[in-house]
């Protein structure tokens, strides 16, 4: 039975151990987003002295 | 976008952008029915499927060796699929269903050959042999290995989707060989029992059979959902970094 619940215990560590990296590089690609949305909302050229 | 296009070479011209579109709205329902029927999957196999007269507990890991396996195949199949388009039409999407369903490939890869070592030990009494199906899934598993390295690490990007796609198409040729290798040569490995041609799923018990079934649908959405989410991230990551150098290019004009 140890190496029925090991097979089992091994395929879910390494598909959620995937999936953690999956989700790690979303939460950077979100961080990148919002810098870069930041800095298309700042001032573009020709807008200094403007409103 | 109207749906259908209007010539074939329309439709081979925007074939990426429509393929990815429909990934994307399919993308919550493939994730919420992988999650559902991984469930139904486990109660059947813990609970319900009976143990293998011969086996016993053992015998129970078939059910994510064979999915995985084939998850395995259907990964690469993509890749070769892919790989073909990418060289033909050089869009970049192309490149990245590739390459997304190469990773996911690899890791099913990965699965399908430790699973079977952790079956191989007490059935077999080793974790491995140099039989034909476990060495030419090896050799499988490092090709699409070199195959992420060379993604990874060689530069220019360009000229890497086209190595990359060669060694997907070609790689792909050991598929075939995996699968026949049971009837080719004589191997330790299992015949097999699912896809016996004068008597398809004949090799098996109907409760072990359906069980099966719903493993392979499982680990199959498994893999559409992680392939479609890369897929994803890795266009994302592409439109962002061209938006870096949008910006880039404004604020050093505006200086």
């Amino acid at each position: 039975m140890i190496w029925y619940l090991a097979a089992y215990a091994m395929f879910w560590a390494v598909l959620f151990g995937y999936l953690l990296g999956v989700s790690t590089r979303q939460q950077k690609l979100v961080e990148r987003a919002e810098e870069l949305t930041r800095r298309l909302a700042g001032p573009g050229p020709g807008s200094e002295g403007g409103t | 976008m109207k749906w259908w296009p209007r010539s074939w070479g329309q439709f081979w011209s925007t074939l990426d952008g429509r393929t990815y579109h429909m990934m994307l709205s399919a993308r919550p329902w493939i994730g919420w029915l992988a999650v559902g029927s991984m469930v139904v999957v486990f109660a059947l196999v813990f609970w319900w499927v009976p143990l293998e007269a011969i086996q016993g507990y053992p015998q129970k890991i078939f059910y994510i060796h064979v999915p995985s396996a084939w998850v395995m195949y259907a990964a690469f199949a993509v890749v070769f699929g892919a790989s073909i388009l990418y060289l033909w039409k050089r869009s970049s999407l192309w490149d990245i269903f590739a390459r997304c369903a190469a990773e996911v490939g690899f890791l099913f890869t990965t699965l399908a050959l430790a699973t079977g070592m952790l079956w191989g030990k007490p059935i077999w009494g080793t974790y491995w042999t140099w039989d034909a199906r476990l060495t030419s899934t090896l050799i499988l598993w490092f090709i699409y290995g070199g195959y992420l390295l060379v993604r990874a690490f060689a530069r220019p990007e360009a000229d890497v989707a086209r190595l990359a796609a060669v060694i997907g198409i070609i790689g792909f040729l050991d598929v075939p060989i995996i699968h026949l290798s049971v009837l080719w040569w004589r191997t330790l490995h299992p015949q097999p029992v699912v896809m016996i041609v004068d008597d398809p799923g004949g090799g098996l018990p109907a409760s072990m059979l359906i069980t099966l079934l719903a493993s392979l649908l499982a680990v199959t959405l498994v893999f559409a959902w992680l392939w479609i989410q890369r897929v994803w991230q890795e266009r994302t990551a592409e439109n962002l970094a061209l938006l870096e150098v949008l910006l880039d290019r404004r604020e050093r004009g505006s200086r």
